[in-house]
């Protein structure tokens, strides 16, 4: 089965300029790396931990990883390809390539621990750090 | 008012030399060094899980099999298991088995903005032939690895955003 194209919308103000919506994009992207790298999903709560036959598996080994810390980080390749898809007014699409290698393991990832998404509050304070930002 | 702007300008004046000072020295011998480490480390771990990359900035790909790969050289390999690298397995392709290679790669030359990476030219363990002869002729069997893939640029200027940029400006 193909893997699902992970994406998801945030909303912008309707008053941002492109520039601006760029920038929240950014913000949003990097906000959702250090959140998940810090071992939380999308609503904040733990990770679920690694299985066994992953823990014991030499990619594991290889990558220097920690039982203890699940991050959804190996190389850290499919963290850095989250990126700004597209912004229209009012929106901003943040995602994966459709079809590429990252977006699999995205999809693969996100059944049992999701990372895809921002909470209200989160992007409230991004929003007002892009304002701040921009002098506004 | 005239003395405020005045005031103004000399605090401007003196926050613009501070900052030209600091950014001066954001591109320094010592944060090549700690971009060069870094992209060393991301390469040895791609390598290890068995990604080459064809390009500078292209796509990492899975090593194909090697005619040497074949069933009778994974026999070798268990075989001569006791040999192997913790970090390889007889099945693993991922130009290891001694791990004399990939434990080689390294930085090479630094530049003003910019580092080379590549192998020693010191013999192996064992052998008659240096890392950086192996090095050649493995990426001439069609595994070439020595490029920096796109994703590990984009994970490079993060660390170089994180790490030096963001430490630097803070000290303003």
């Amino acid at each position: 089965m193909p893997a699902k194209w992970q994406r998801f919308r945030v909303d912008a103000p309707e008053d941002f300029t492109p520039g601006m919506r760029e920038a929240l994009g950014k913000e949003v992207v990097e906000f959702i790396r250090r959140r998940t790298e810090s071992g939380k999903d999308k609503d904040g709560g733990k990770f679920i931990k690694y299985s066994k036959a992953y823990i014991n598996s030499k990619a594991f080994k290889i990558a220097g990883k920690s039982p203890s810390k699940v991050n959804l980080t190996l190389s850290g390749d499919m963290l850095i390809a989250l990126d700004v898809l597209s912004h229209k007014s009012g929106s901003v699409l943040i995602g994966f390539e459709k079809g590429s290698e990252e977006n699999a393991r995205a999809d693969g990832n996100v059944k049992t621990r999701d990372f895809m998404g921002i909470g209200d509050k989160d992007l409230e304070n991004l929003i007002d750090k892009v304002r701040d930002n921009y002098g506004e | 008012m005239a003395n405020s702007s005045k005031l103004n300008r000399t605090e401007i004046d003196r926050f613009t030399t501070k900052l030209q000072k600091q950014f001066g020295k954001i591109v320094t011998t010592t944060s090549m060094q700690m971009l060069g480490a870094e992209q060393v480390r991301q390469m040895k771990i791609r390598v290890r899980l068995g990604y080459g990359v064809r390009k500078e900035l292209g796509k990492r790909e899975a090593f194909k099999s090697l005619k040497h790969h074949s069933p009778s050289y994974t026999r070798y390999r268990e075989l001569n298991s006791d040999q192997l690298d913790p970090e390889t397995s007889p099945k693993m392709q991922n130009l290891t088995f001694t791990g004399q290679l990939v434990r080689d790669i390294r930085v090479i030359k630094y530049r003003k903005d910019s580092f080379v990476l590549g192998h020693s030219d010191k013999k192996r363990d064992g052998d008659s032939f240096s890392n950086k002869k192996l090095s050649k002729w493995v990426q001439e069997q069609g595994r070439p690895y020595m490029y920096v893939t796109d994703l590990e640029y984009k994970k490079l200027l993060r660390f170089y955003q994180n790490n030096i940029i963001k430490p630097t400006l803070a000290k303003i």
